[in-house]
């Protein structure tokens, strides 16, 4: 009996009369005792999560309805006033499109370079160890000393990259990587690239592992070739994983701050001003904290109704349950 | 055939050569401007002009820098124990009890990511001061955990649907309870699973610096990071410290995932049940 | 039946975990000896040097004040420091002393945040003209005066039988002689970043030194004025522009990346409003130092330099007598040490006492070695401006706290940042200028 008992319930509650029972109070009794078991497991969790987050984000929202200085203590009430401002400012909606096609285009990037690099370390290559070392690196370097290197490597006036190029005379005057209208979205790419790609691998090296072999032996005795063991074996297993790398990034690199702030101070003007960044303007360097708060809670509510529509689409507990 | 498979093997390791390339170069420059002199760390040269351990000698002599790391390796060691046991319970909570409003709860525990760092720094400098955890290395850790528990939780979830409910329910059969099925059966199965979630976690605290600047302002609870700017003054940058600082950074950071990667390899394969 | 043993033993994981939190609660609780207190101290000073000599003044201060154990610093860099101070007091944590530039500090006098110190600033003779009152109040107690200074490759303009330019179009003549793009060498470096204070004080120099004003003191209150000097404006706006033809276009710097290119030897000239750079090329960049000449910053119509004015603050705080801090604040710019204090940035920290101005403090020796540094620092300073009243010479009454509001909500950058990264016309950027101003104009409560 206990051999092919669901995997969603513990074996103390198996017994065939509660499984049995169709009606409401069996149903209800259920999940009484459901939520009485897990509650300790997922306790810890939550308490910390309340804590550190729920609690200010609350905060956040009633200082959006106030006009306040940073330098003051008088908190005059406006209401919904900081959400009217900031909707009909151009710099908010300028920075909001850029935070948008920021977070997209560096997602594609990170994955379009993250997973092939993933399958390549999960070879059996000489020296692999030593490889995902290095491709894990980035992430344990603090984003403010990789920024630094990243702007002192793109510099047009004492960097590396001009330099070269134009040693070998591939440019007769020197790109500004960081400065120009061109160049500095790209430039920002790379450079989150470099930091957050080790994310993507390590997520998607740690689920390969989890891809049965004989799975692969099988395709590969009705004579699958590499391709195709990749699209029918691979693909599928990384689906799930693939989903929520994809959202979570998208929201992580909406919100990210230091390296776009570092690297081009969000200019070239306010070409890569992305939210983040106008928010720490608006709130520490025009000490405007409610309008500084209003946008906050506006960041929130764009990524709430993202990861919403996300989430109904691609369903990610629905992948997690049908394994 | 034979020659395919050479082939394809040589170019598996050119590729391998190009991204650790990619990922090493702007290290090289971090090690490489860690050595030598401002006027040559602005030259732009690709080989080093002098080489002096100066800087590294400078750092490791600050007791101020000495308390730094000690700061940081406590609170990222101690949020990653953290983090990772409240992930692998949680998770092992959600894969494996029914309970109203999972389904809510899953995309619930993502929503975390979304509010942004700015919008907390100020409530809960004031939250943290009112429980007295102000200024503690304590409570920065708490803020770290946040970080990584989210993703760690749903991480655990994911591997916890792929172990077989084959093996609980032998272990089931011989009179384990619960826990300790848990404890024994399931989570070593598990494992790449966990030490992803560990190196996540120690990643993120180890170069978090947002909540570190907000709710630290004393000295001696300083974390690296936040030690680190120090160099970076508004009219210059103490480009060999600050590199140096950065490699010291990423030593003990690389050998820590050297380690803990060899136990990503394994698998059902080698992790299988005995008894 | 038990796992193969090789994974973390879980049970050591979590009684480390257990350990370690009550390690820190128990730890880190802060203490206070009974009967005594502590001062904090917040600046966004970040010399190394400076915070070694106030060190010793702390420890002078501590031995002969039993009440007060110890002065706790939080040294931090400027943009940082303003960031901690706006959570310390919305959270009612404030310093006690602070040590700020006067835009900051008229912010937090006109938002009642600070302890009047008229007492120690008629005790101490703080001549007339470093002073800065609110309603007839001294807020801080000036401690040194930053001036601003231009610096040029000497050797390139010898070579070129350049002088050092003095106006405009010497100016424009010189970076343009000296630019060679294709060796990555620029004439002139011409900042755009719309939030640095660096492009601020550009702009405002130079818009000055036009005779342009943006607020002016009339009929007994602050009015803003730009619509009455839309010319010399305008004009500046052109000169800005024209000088984008010389200078790296990615220049959108602060402060370090300024110095760093002058240091990288790529560019001729940078007006750079301060002495730290020349300690700087001391300390890291000998051979650029040598060939380096300071000369005033360039003026169209009649010199002008805005002064940044550094100055001790004390805090208010709830139930708390301000006497402790007030002496703290006293003791330091009284302290035998104040000189030694001056010198940790030679030519950067004037002082504001007249007689040493003219007396011990041109003793230093980088003074001998830099002899054009003196002859800057006389020339400029009788031509100064600050950004808070004005010129300093006929300067209004009170503090304007809306020229502190739009100082420091980059509104005087734009004057070069929007015509020349996003193409606005002058007519308009003085419009957006104006109309910034007279908004954070009408805001004041009165």
């Amino acid at each position: 009996m206990a051999l092919h008992s669901a995997r969603e319930s513990y074996p103390g509650q198996n017994t065939p009369g509660l499984r049995d029972q169709a009606g409401g109070r069996g149903k209800a009794l259920r999940s009484i005792i459901g939520t009485a078991i897990v509650a300790p497991w997922l306790l810890p969790a939550l308490l910390i999560i309340g804590l550190v987050q729920i609690g200010p984000m609350l905060y956040a929202i009633w200082l959006s309805l106030y006009e306040k200085d940073a330098f003051s203590f008088t908190w005059d009430w406006v209401g919904l006033g900081n959400y009217e401002t900031l909707l009909q400012s151009a710099e908010f909606w300028s920075a909001a499109g850029f935070g948008v096609w920021f977070a997209v285009l560096s997602v594609v990037v990170q994955l379009a370079v993250g997973v092939p690099v993933a399958l390549l370390l999960h070879q059996n290559l000489r020296g692999r160890g030593l490889a995902r070392g290095i491709v894990l690196l980035p992430y344990m370097v603090p984003t403010a000393a990789m920024a630094l290197v990243f702007a002192l490597m793109m510099s047009d006036i004492y960097g590396v990259f001009d330099h070269i190029l134009v040693s070998l005379g591939l440019i007769d005057e020197p790109i500004p990587f960081l400065g120009s209208h061109a160049w500095a979205l790209p430039a920002t790419l790379v450079a989150s690239t470099w930091k957050w790609t080790p994310f993507v691998v390590i997520v998607i090296l740690a689920r390969l592992q989890t891809i049965e072999v004989s799975l692969y032996e099988c395709a590969k005795v009705e004579g699958a070739n590499a391709f195709q063991r990749f699209r029918d074996v691979t693909l599928p297993s990384l689906r799930s994983t693939l989903l929520l790398i994809v959202m979570l990034r998208c929201i992580w690199m909406f919100n990210k701050f230091e390296v776009p702030y570092l690297l081009t101070k969000g200019g070239p003007g306010s070409e890569t001003t992305n939210l983040p960044i106008y928010a720490y303007k608006v709130t520490f360097l025009q000490n405007q904290q409610g309008l500084g708060a209003a946008l906050c809670v506006v960041m929130f509510a764009m990524l709430f109704i993202f990861a919403s529509i996300y989430t109904s689409i691609v369903k990610p507990e629905k992948e997690i349950e049908v394994e | 055939m034979a020659t395919t498979r050479f082939l394809s093997k040589g170019l598996n390791y050119l590729a391998l050569a190009a991204v650790c390339l990619f990922f090493m170069f702007p290290m090289y420059w971090m090690l490489k401007g860690s050595l030598e002199t401002a006027p040559e760390l602005l030259s732009a040269h690709l080989l080093p002009g002098s080489i002096s351990s100066e800087a590294f000698r400078e750092l490791i002599g600050q007791a101020s820098f000495r308390q730094y790391f000690f700061n940081s390796a406590t609170v990222a060691i101690a949020s990653t124990i953290v983090s990772t046991t409240c992930a692998v319970l949680a998770g092992y909570g959600l894969a494996r009890f029914k309970f109203p409003g999972k389904a809510a709860m899953s995309r619930g525990v993502l929503f975390c990511y979304m509010f942004p760092s700015l919008a907390l720094s100020i409530p809960l400098f004031n939250i943290f001061y009112s429980i007295r955890l102000g200024n503690t290395l304590f409570g920065l850790m708490l803020t770290h955990v946040t970080l990584s528990l989210p993703f760690g939780i749903w991480l655990m979830w994911q591997y916890f649907q792929t172990i077989p409910s084959a093996f609980r329910e032998n272990a089931a059969l011989l009179g384990a309870g619960r826990f300790r099925t848990f404890l024994e059966v399931e989570l070593p199965l598990a494992r790449s699973g966990l030490i992803a979630v560990a190196i996540f976690a120690f990643a993120l605290s180890w170069e978090e610096y947002e909540f570190a600047f907000v709710l630290i302002t004393s000295e001696a609870s300083k974390t690296l990071p936040i030690g680190m700017t120090q160099f970076v003054t508004r009219d210059y940058v103490v480009w060999n410290m600050i590199m140096a600082a950065g490699i010291t950074m990423a030593v003990p950071a690389f050998l820590l995932i050297s380690f803990l990667q060899k136990y990503l390899v394994a698998g059902f394969t080698s992790g299988g049940l005995k008894g | 039946m038990t796992s193969d043993g090789k994974g973390i033993s879980r049970r050591t994981a979590m009684k480390a975990a257990g350990a370690a939190g009550g390690l820190f609660l128990m730890g880190k609780a802060p203490a206070l000896a009974q009967g005594t207190q502590e001062l904090t101290f917040l600046t966004g000073e970040d010399g190394k040097d400076t915070q070694a000599v106030w060190a010793k003044m702390f420890k002078e201060f501590t031995d002969k004040n039993k009440s007060v154990s110890a002065v706790v610093p939080e040294y931090l860099n400027p943009d940082e420091a303003l960031s901690r101070l706006s959570i310390l007091l919305n959270t009612g944590q404030a310093p006690d002393v602070g040590k700020f530039d006067d835009v900051e500090l008229t912010a937090l006098a006109y938002n009642g945040m600070l302890e009047p110190v008229t007492d120690i600033v008629e005790a101490i003779g703080v001549p007339e003209g470093a002073r800065l009152r609110y309603k007839g109040e001294d807020y801080f107690v000036p401690s040194d005066i930053g001036i601003p200074m231009m610096f040029y490759r000497k050797d390139w303009f010898d070579k070129a039988g350049l002088q050092a330019p003095k106006g405009w179009d010497d100016y424009l003549k010189a970076a343009e002689t000296l630019t060679d793009k294709s060796q990555r060498r620029y004439g002139d470096l011409l900042v755009t970043n719309p939030s640095s204070g660096y492009t601020t004080n550009v702009a405002l120099n130079q818009a000055w030194s036009n005779g342009g004003l943006f607020f002016d003191w009339i009929d007994g209150k602050w009015q803003v004025v730009v619509d009455q000097h839309k010319d010399e404006l305008t004009q500046t706006i052109e000169w800005f522009k024209k000088r984008t033809a010389f200078s790296p276009v990615s220049a959108n710097y602060a402060y370090a990346q300024v110095n760093q290119a002058f240091a990288a030897g790529n560019v001729a000239m940078i007006e750079y409003p301060g002495a730290r750079t020349l300690n700087y090329l001391h300390s890291d960049f000998p051979d650029i130092e040598k060939v380096t000449g300071v000369a005033p910053v360039p003026a169209n119509k009649k010199p002008a330099v805005k002064l940044s004015n550094g100055g001790l603050c004390i805090f208010k705080k709830q139930g708390r007598d301000p006497a402790a801090a007030k002496a703290l604040v006293r003791s330091m710019v009284e302290s035998p040490l104040y000189l030694e204090w001056l010198w940790t940035v030679p030519g950067h920290l004037v002082p504001t006492n007249k007689a040493l101005f003219l007396g011990k403090w041109r003793e230093h020796e980088f003074f001998k070695a830099h002899p054009d540094l003196l002859a800057t620092i006389d020339a400029a300073y009788p031509s100064g401006y600050s950004a808070v009243t004005g010129p300093v010479a006929t300067k209004g009454p009170d503090l304007n706290p809306a020229a502190s509001s739009v100082f420091r909500a980059g509104v005087y950058a734009s004057l070069i940042g929007s015509p020349i990264l996003d193409g606005t016309s002058a007519e308009q950027t003085l419009g957006a200028i104006a109309k910034s101003m007279q908004t954070a104009m009408d805001k004041l409560k009165t």
